[in-house]
C-alpha cells in the first residue's frame, strides 16, 4: 500500500514537472516567433522610411514644368531627374489593396509600391497605413480635393509622410503597431 | 522515497524554477527593448522633421537679404533666438530663431513626443565644440523625449554659411 501511494505521488509530481516544462517550451517558441515578427515589423517601417525619404527629397530636381503630378492622401506621383542623366523620371508611390495580402491574418496590411516611369512596380514594404499630407510655403495644409488642380499642386512645398506597420499575424491578440512620420521639404520645390 | 531520490527531485524542481525565472525576465526586457526601438524610430523621424524645417531657413538674420563676409555682422552669441515680432514658428526666418523652440507631436501608438531645439555657434573645425564667439558654423541640437524612450534622443546637425 505504501509503495502504491509513493508511486502515485511521484507520478503526480512528475506530471506537474512535465506540464511546467511543456508550458515553458511553448512560451519560448512563442517568444522567438514574436522576436522574429517584431524585428520584421521594425525593418518594414525602417525600409519604407528610408526609401520614401530618399525619393521625396529629390522631387522636382531638374524639372522645369509640372513637378508633382498627383497628390492624394495615399498616393503621390512626382517628377525628378532621379539619376541625374538629364532625363526626367516619374516616380509613383501607391498602396495595393488589403485584400491582396491573403497569406496574413492582419486585415489591414497592404503593399506599398514604388514605380519608376513605365517599369514594373517594386515592392517597398508591407504597411498598414501610408499617408501624405501636403503643405504650402507658409505651412498651411493643402486640401486633397484642391490638389486635383495642377495650379494648386504647384503650391506644394513640403510633404509629411506617415507610415504605419503592424505584425502580419496577431500575437496575444496584438498587432504591435509601429509608426514613422517625417516632414520632408524637397529643395527643388522650395 | 529514498533520500537520494528526494534530493534529485528537489534539484530538478529548483532548476526548473531558475529556468522559468530567467526566461520570464529576459522576455520582459525583450518587450521593453522592443517598445524602446519603436520609440527610437518614430522619434528620429520627428526630430529629423525639425532639422529639415530649420534647413530651409537662412543661416542668420543678417544673411536673409544680403551676403556678408565677416562674422562681425552676424547675430551676437547672446542674442541667438527669435527676433522681436517672431512670436510664432511661421515667422521664423533664420536658423537660430529655433533656439529653445519646443514642439509636441502626438501620434497614435506612442502618444506624445516632445521636441526641444537648441542652436549655438560652433567651432568650424570641431563642430561638436561650442564657440563663444560668432562663427560661420551653427550647430542645431534636437532633443526628443517620450515616455517609452529610456533616454533623451539627441540629433545634431551642423549648418555653415
Amino acid at each position: 500500500m505504501g509503495q502504491l501511494l509513493e508511486l502515485l505521488g511521484a507520478s503526480i509530481i512528475g506530471g506537474f514537472i512535465m506540464l511546467i516544462g511543456l508550458a515553458l517550451n511553448m512560451q519560448i517558441s512563442d517568444s522567438s516567433r514574436e522576436i522574429f515578427q517584431s524585428t520584421y515589423n521594425q525593418r518594414s517601417a525602417i525600409t519604407a522610411s528610408q526609401v520614401i525619404e530618399y525619393d521625396l527629397y529629390k522631387a522636382g530636381y531638374g524639372v522645369t514644368g509640372e513637378k508633382v503630378m498627383q497628390a492624394d492622401s495615399n498616393a503621390v506621383k512626382f517628377r525628378s531627374d532621379f539619376d541625374n542623366n538629364g532625363t526626367i523620371d516619374t516616380i509613383y508611390y501607391y498602396t495595393g489593396a488589403a485584400s491582396a495580402m491573403t497569406s496574413t491574418s492582419n486585415p489591414n496590411d497592404r503593399q506599398l509600391f514604388r514605380k519608376i516611369n513605365s517599369q514594373s512596380p517594386n515592392l517597398v514594404s508591407v504597411i498598414t497605413r501610408f499617408n501624405i499630407v501636403y503643405y504650402d510655403s507658409i505651412g498651411n495644409q493643402l486640401n486633397y480635393s484642391s490638389l486635383s488642380s495642377s495650379v494648386q499642386r504647384e503650391k506644394i512645398r513640403a510633404m509629411r509622410a506617415y507610415v504605419k506597420t503592424e505584425l502580419p499575424d496577431a500575437l496575444n491578440n496584438l498587432y504591435s503597431p509601429m509608426e514613422w512620420r517625417e516632414m520632408i521639404r524637397p529643395k527643388n520645390l522650395l | 522515497m529514498g533520500s537520494a531520490q528526494l534530493i534529485l527531485l528537489m534539484g530538478s524542481l529548483i532548476l526548473l524554477v531558475i529556468l522559468s525565472i530567467n526566461f520570464y525576465s529576459s522576455y520582459r526586457s525583450k518587450s521593453e527593448i522592443d517598445i524602446y526601438n519603436q520609440a527610437l524610430i518614430t522619434g528620429t523621424g520627428i526630430g529629423q522633421s525639425i532639422i529639415n524645417e530649420i534647413q530651409t531657413r537662412a543661416f542668420d538674420q543678417k544673411t536673409i537679404t544680403k551676403a556678408i563676409t565677416s562674422t562681425d555682422s552676424l547675430t551676437a552669441v547672446g542674442s541667438l533666438g527669435p527676433e522681436s515680432g517672431e512670436t510664432s514658428v511661421t515667422n521664423y526666418n533664420d536658423a537660430d530663431d529655433y533656439k529653445n523652440y519646443v514642439r509636441y507631436d502626438t501620434l497614435g501608438v506612442l502618444a506624445i513626443f516632445k521636441t526641444w531645439v537648441d542652436v549655438k555657434y560652433a567651432t568650424k573645425m570641431n563642430p561638436d565644440l561650442n564657440s563663444l564667439s560668432k562663427t560661420f558654423t551653427k550647430r542645431i541640437d534636437v532633443f526628443v523625449t517620450n515616455t517609452y524612450l529610456q533616454d533623451t534622443l539627441k540629433l545634431k546637425h551642423v549648418i555653415t554659411y
